[in-house]
């Protein structure tokens, strides 16, 4: 069943729905303003459209050239040597002139790791980007410009003004008031949207849901036994509207290909024989979360038949059920991002599957879901993707 | 020999050169698992495997790469226990990955580059017929007999009697990348918004200079704009390709390019595995370039209009 | 305590208690009125109650029957019997049907009782319903149900169920405030329903309970139907239970209010009532004691006058009545006690002039005879020789002298006896004085075989005395015990200290006295001596007197006697009393 599931993701991966589903014209048109809204706070959705690093991820996970053109070893001073990219400018019209030691990376740790690492966010070099900041109302509201002499092509929009800190009912409800072009939906959404003729784009499992144990004094066993008591299928399948992939691993299948590995059984019996006595746990989540919530009451009714008492938490947490953001197809990217926003200690550098094993191990994390994406676009919205890629995105003009 | 028959052995050739440069990687792949597998097998023991394919691995490949693996692993004549391994044929968005379960407890994998082989060459009809299929973006293709000429953002390349050869283009880059190939003999024009490239393909040899250039689109002088992907001198929706007797062909939204009559009447159309980014007018019709969003590649065709039928 | 504040005790608290008795009688009688009329009213209550949870019952029948006909039913009925039922498309069609309802808990489940979909926990799909009792067995009834809620608490509600096609309908109402008000209220009486530990509620709302109130309902889950007064209200607490299962309590409470208030009216009253008889019965206390005490505190103070040697006393109580004819019998005893007095004294002078006489001539008779012979012996000497006369001349002279001398002697103790002087009073050691006079006596006691016991009790003791006249009285008694034992004894003296006074007790073992001489002892000039002027006890007495003591004596005949003697420490207080 396992399998079968899987291969049903292989379907997908291999000839369903890409990173972007938005049918194209015969031509991309410059120009416009795209307005977006999310209900992120900070600038992790965009930050790479400003500042950019030496490497980055694609969408297949490789790690390609960047601002940095290429990289040799130098055997001598034990270092690799990138190589700057010509022709890029910063926002401001100055040429890039990176400093050596930017370009200059001991060897202390494999190729593979120092680009990996050299491609994550908080590694940006310069602001070279696509866009530029012209306003920034911390956690409220940003609008980027576009770098005209930008080094890979001027962006087709003019500028994005992103609402930032919107829950996704008020999106939706700006959506249908037409104060936005691009919102946020939840995955349970997808079915009614559909029905009314939006045009919802669905990407692929971009966000992990799991439980997280914030409480060290929880033993192994109840963290165990709450795991097995906990009935993804149903969830997935009755409050999840089946939008999510039921998954034990912390990085999806069509990221890792061995998500299959880390087992999802439903064993109340096996947990029963974990819990002695009642346990009582205090379960955290976000309130206005209407997907979650729900979740977190079935995960209460499950863990009642085992004897673990949850009681829904806004203060102390003995656990808390996240929403993990995936923000790299390249899975070591992706596990040192999600162990950052963990706050655990990266993972020693291994073959992803050792890395993400020695994340989940001891029950700490528990994978539950992996959620798709949800946008809601406006018709004339071309190009848009689900890893923000706001350079390619352009607006169909409306005759 | 028929041109288009000729054409089908350049593809199948490419193809077989694909297929070969796979097979070299499902070859690797087995060799590399099965070595890991054996550093986890004792002097006594055999392994027995249990396979699962959930990638698109077709299933004939995935019989071959069990065989390979088995193969490679040593032979244990004596070997007096199983060690049950559970092979499972998978796959991530960067290509193929194989699992092996070695069920005491240690989990191997290895990835497989390329992903897979490419698909053979559609057999079109008579309206549209594949020229060339490739993962790189294409601007703009032309051919003539044995030749083709392979116009992308980077480079120019030739391909001749199955060998290819390319030139590197260094132009500024733009979004949603245009070009045109202009050929006129053995000199060949490449057309792009921000620059021109002039030369000859035999030899392959270009000069660029960073200023656009104009060039005739259905009579009318045109140039790409600078930094876009559009043309000035001619409206968007005149962007299309006149063939005969006032036909027109003209891309549409539904990976369609449909051919029109007098009037804009509605003649005919081919459906395409994929978005328009290219129309260019031919001496037999069009060349059309279209971008499949779910496999990622890049194919031009030719499109032949009948006119006699007009 | 006087015959009057007696009186005014007893009137008070016979007026006090025969109002308490009256008002407590009629408090009890209001009391069990109000308390029949009570009890009907919270079993009227009661009753209502038990009809409202009919009527709901009803009604939520009535509901879960609209409800079965709905499309959505249909719809989860055509569901219900796959292994793998859809739940997810009917996920919140129990919230629907419980909306379109007015039914606060839905839930429709399989045969088996699998929830399909719920109203109030949507996310318990897939499990058992466990508060619809056994489901199809309790079609068409009402019933009283714990329903579990998501945050851990339950509710109590009123449920029904019903069936349709495959699927069990199973809805409820809560019991709570609403429920409780749709009850309705009655004057003076009122409901509150407790379903859970802090959860209770009336009509208005959510109540708190008091520490009383807790304790009355911990103990009607082990008694069902209690009652209990608590404050102003009477609270009778009965268990609501199903199956065995207690679910909660109902609180009836009455309003002992103008009960409360009739009892304090009736108190008031009492009190009020009491307080005034109380004063009437001072009053008419002091009216009376005033009729009776003051003539009996007359004829007391009459007596205590008689007591205190007036005779002459005399009450003064108008006649007329009975204390009127007590006072003139009063008087009129006094009057004849006075005269009977003096008849006696004047006996007793004549008796005591008699004895004295008697005595004088005694005493005067003995020293006369020999002063005759002597006289006639000197007459008859003259007719012999000149030294025959002169021997015998002088011989009678020297006989002359001495009974002259015993003349003197007799005369001077008469002389004494008259005449003793007023005591002069300071602090006087009395062992001092009793051990200086026996002392005084030791040889004599010794020649007379005597054997002296002296017992005092407390040597430092000092009382107010003349100690010459006390050395007197004792020697005169010590000389009466020597003369009463001639062949010797046993001489005791004994002190005692008494409240006030010290006892002196000399006891001798001679031969005793009769009941008549220890009546005539102290009487002057008597005496049972063959010898003496019989004053000495009369001096004994007389110094007693003087010190406002008294003087007894225990004898009787063969076997001693003791003179018994009390002396005031203090002779101020003595001298008042």
């Amino acid at each position: 069943m396992r399998l079968m599931r899987y291969r049903w993701i292989a379907a997908v991966v291999s000839g369903g729905i890409a990173w972007s589903a938005s049918a194209q014209t015969a031509r991309s048109h410059y120009g416009g303003v795209l307005r977006v809204e999310t209900s992120d706070t900070g600038d992790a959705h965009f930050a790479a459209q400003i500042s950019e690093t030496l490497v980055r991820s694609n969408r297949h996970g490789e790690i390609e050239p960047w601002l940095a053109t290429d990289w040799t070893h130098d055997f001598a001073n034990a270092r690799w040597i990138f190589t700057a990219r010509k022709n890029v400018l910063l926002q401001n019209g100055v040429p890039w002139a990176p400093s050596e030691s930017a370009l200059s990376i001991a060897d202390s740790k494999p190729i593979e790791e120092i680009l990996v690492e050299s491609g994550q966010a908080e590694k940006s070099l310069a602001e070279t980007g696509p866009f530029h900041v012209s306003n920034l109302k911390p956690g409220q509201f940003a609008r980027l410009e576009a770098s005209e002499k930008y080094w890979g092509g001027r962006p087709f929009l003019d500028a994005v003004e992103i609402q930032l800190g919107r829950t996704r009912r008020d999106q939706l409800l700006d959506f249908e008031l037409g104060k936005a072009d691009v919102v946020e939906a939840e995955v349970t959404d997808i079915k009614s949207l559909k029905q009314r003729s939006a045009v919802v784009q669905m990407s692929k499992p971009l966000e992990t849901v799991a439980l997280v144990f914030e409480n060290a004094a929880i033993s192994i066993d109840v963290r165990q036994a709450l795991a097995l008591s906990i009935d993804r299928a149903t969830i997935q399948r009755v409050l999840l509207d089946k939008q999510a992939e039921v998954s034990a691993a912390l990085l999806p299948q069509w990221i890792s290909g061995y998500a299959f590995l880390f087992l999802t059984p439903h064993d109340v019996a096996r947990a029963k024989e974990l819990v002695h006595g009642k346990v009582n746990l205090m379960l955290c989540s976000d309130p206005n979360d209407r997907v979650l919530q729900p979740v977190a009451d079935r995960i209460a009714v499950d863990a009642s038949q085992v004897g673990i008492v949850v009681h829904q938490s806004t203060g102390s947490c003995d656990a808390r059920l996240f929403r993990l953001p995936i923000r790299s197809v390249n899975p070591q990217q992706a596990l040192l991002s999600m162990a950052s926003a963990l706050h655990e200690s990266a993972p020693a550098w291994a073959q992803p599957y050792r890395m993400e094993r020695e994340l989940l191990k001891d029950y700490h994390v528990v994978p539950l879901f992996h959620f798709p994406l949800v946008h809601v676009l406006t018709p004339n919205v071309r190009n848009w993707s689900a890893d923000w890629n706001l350079a390619d995105v352009w607006l169909e003009a409306t005759p | 020999m028929p041109r288009f028959t000729f054409m089908r052995i350049v593809l199948v050739l490419v193809w077989l050169a694909a297929t070969l440069a796979y097979a070299d990687a499902l070859e690797d792949a087995a060799q590399e698992l099965a070595a890991q597998i054996a550093g986890h097998l004792g002097a006594q023991e055999r392994a027995q495997f249990i396979t699962h394919n959930i990638s698109s691995l077709p299933a004939v490949d995935a019989s071959r790469a069990r065989r390979m693996i088995e193969a490679a692993l040593p032979k244990h004549p004596r070997a007096k226990s199983v060690v049950e391994i559970t092979l499972t044929f998978s796959e991530n968005a960067a290509g193929y990955l194989w699992v092996a379960e070695i069920h005491k407890g240690e989990v191997e994998m290895v990835a497989v580059r390329p992903k897979r082989a490419p698909s053979l060459p559609d057999r079109q009809l008579l309206t549209k017929r594949l020229l060339w299929q490739q993962s790189e973006p294409l601007l703009d293709v032309w051919q003539q007999d044995d030749t083709i000429l392979l116009l992308s953002p980077t480079n120019l390349a030739i391909m001749e009697a199955g060998q290819r050869s390319e030139i590197a283009i260094e132009v500024p880059r733009v979004r949603d990348p245009r070009g045109h190939i202009d050929v006129e003999g053995n000199r060949v024009t490449a057309y792009f918004p921000d620059a021109t490239c002039s030369g000859t393909f035999k030899p392959l040899q270009l000069v660029c200079e960073n200023k656009p250039s104009d060039f005739s689109l259905n009579g009318t002088k045109v140039h790409f704009t600078p930094g876009r992907n559009t043309l000035d001198g001619i409206r968007p929706s005149d962007e299309n390709v006149s063939v005969c007797s006032g036909l027109s062909l003209t891309a549409l939204k539904e990976n369609k390019v449909e051919l029109l009559g007098k009037n804009r009447a509605h003649l005919d159309e081919v459906d395409l595995a994929g978005t328009v980014t290219a129309l260019w007018p031919a001496n037999d019709g069009a060349r059309v370039v279209v971008h499949n969003l779910n496999t990622e590649q890049y194919a031009a065709y030719a499109l032949s209009v009948d006119c006699s039928s007009r | 305590m006087t015959f009057r504040t007696k009186l005014l005790v007893v009137s008070s608290l016979t007026v006090a208690g025969a109002v308490a008795l009256v008002t407590g009688a009629v408090s009890v009688a209001a009391r069990r009125a109000f308390e029949r009329v009570d009890a009907e009213r919270r079993g009227a209550l009661l009753q209502q109650f038990e009809k409202q949870i009919k009527a709901q019952g009803s009604e939520v029948n009535a509901a879960l029957q609209r409800a079965g006909s709905s499309v959505l039913i249909t719809r989860m009925a055509a569901e219900a019997d796959r292994p793998d039922p859809d739940f997810a498309s009917f996920y919140s069609d129990a919230q629907l049907l419980a909306q379109s309802s007015g039914l606060a808990f839905f839930d429709v489940t399989r045969k088996d009782l699998t929830i399909l979909s719920s109203a109030h926990w949507p996310v318990r799909f897939g499990y058992k319903n466990d508060w619809g009792s056994c489901g199809t067995c309790r079609i068409g009834q009402a019933f009283l149900t714990r329903i579990p809620m998501p945050d851990g608490s339950a509710a109590v509600a009123l449920a029904a169920v019903a069936q349709q096609n495959d699927v069990i309908l199973i809805g409820g109402q809560r019991l709570d405030a609403g429920f409780m008000k749709a009850l309705g209220e009655a004057p003076g009486v009122r409901a509150v329903l407790c379903v859970g530990p802090q959860e209770c509620f009336d009509s208005r709302g959510p109540v708190a309970l008091s520490p009383q109130l807790q304790s009355l309902i911990a103990k009607a889950a082990h008694n069902n139907n209690v009652s209990e007064r608590v404050g102003d209200e009477a609270f009778q607490a009965a268990l609501l239970r199903e199956s065995d299962v207690s679910l909660g309590v109902l609180l009836v409470a009455s309003s002992l209010e103008q009960q409360s208030k009739l009892e304090s009216s009736i108190l008031t009253i009492g009190l009020w009532v009491a307080l005034c008889g109380i004063v009437l019965g001072i009053l008419l206390g002091w009216w009376t004691t005033e009729r009776i005490t003051r003539p009996v505190n007359e004829l007391a103070r009459g007596a205590r006058a008689v007591a205190a040697g007036n005779w002459t006393a005399k009450v003064n109580v108008p006649p007329g009545d009975e204390m009127g004819e007590l006072a003139v019998a009063f008087n009129k005893m006094t009057g004849e006690l006075m005269e009977q007095q003096n008849r006696a004294l004047q006996a007793e002078r004549v008796a005591a002039w008699r004895e004295l006489a008697r005595r004088l001539a005694h005493e005067l008779k003995n020293p006369l005879f020999p002063l005759q012979i002597t006289v006639e012996n000197m007459q008859r000497a003259r007719s012999l020789s000149a030294q025959e006369f002169d021997e015998v001349f002088q011989e009678g002279t020297r006989t002359l002298l001495d009974e002259v001398r015993n003349f003197k002697t007799i005369i001077g103790r008469f002389s004494d006896f008259a005449k003793m002087p007023a005591p002069h009073f300071e602090p006087v050691n009395i062992t001092e004085v009793i051990t200086d006079v026996l002392r005084l006596y030791e040889a004599q006691l010794k020649t007379n075989n005597i054997t002296l016991h002296a017992r005092m009790a407390d040597t430092s003791l000092r009382i107010d005395a003349d100690p010459d006249q006390l050395r007197r009285a004792l020697s005169n008694l010590t000389l009466n015990a020597i003369d009463a034992m001639p062949n010797g004894g046993a001489l005791t003296f004994t002190t005692e200290q008494m409240e006030n006074a010290v006892q002196i007790r000399v006891s001798d073992t001679g031969q005793g006295l009769t009941q008549e001489e220890s009546s005539r002892l102290f009487t002057p000039y008597y005496t049972t001596k063959q010898h003496g002027t019989g004053l000495g006890l009369a001096i004994v007495q007389g110094v007693v007197s003087d010190h406002h003591g008294k003087i007894t004596v225990e004898s009787a005949e063969g076997k001693g006697a003791t003179f018994v003697i009390e002396l005031p420490i203090k002779q101020m207080a003595a001298a008042q009393v």
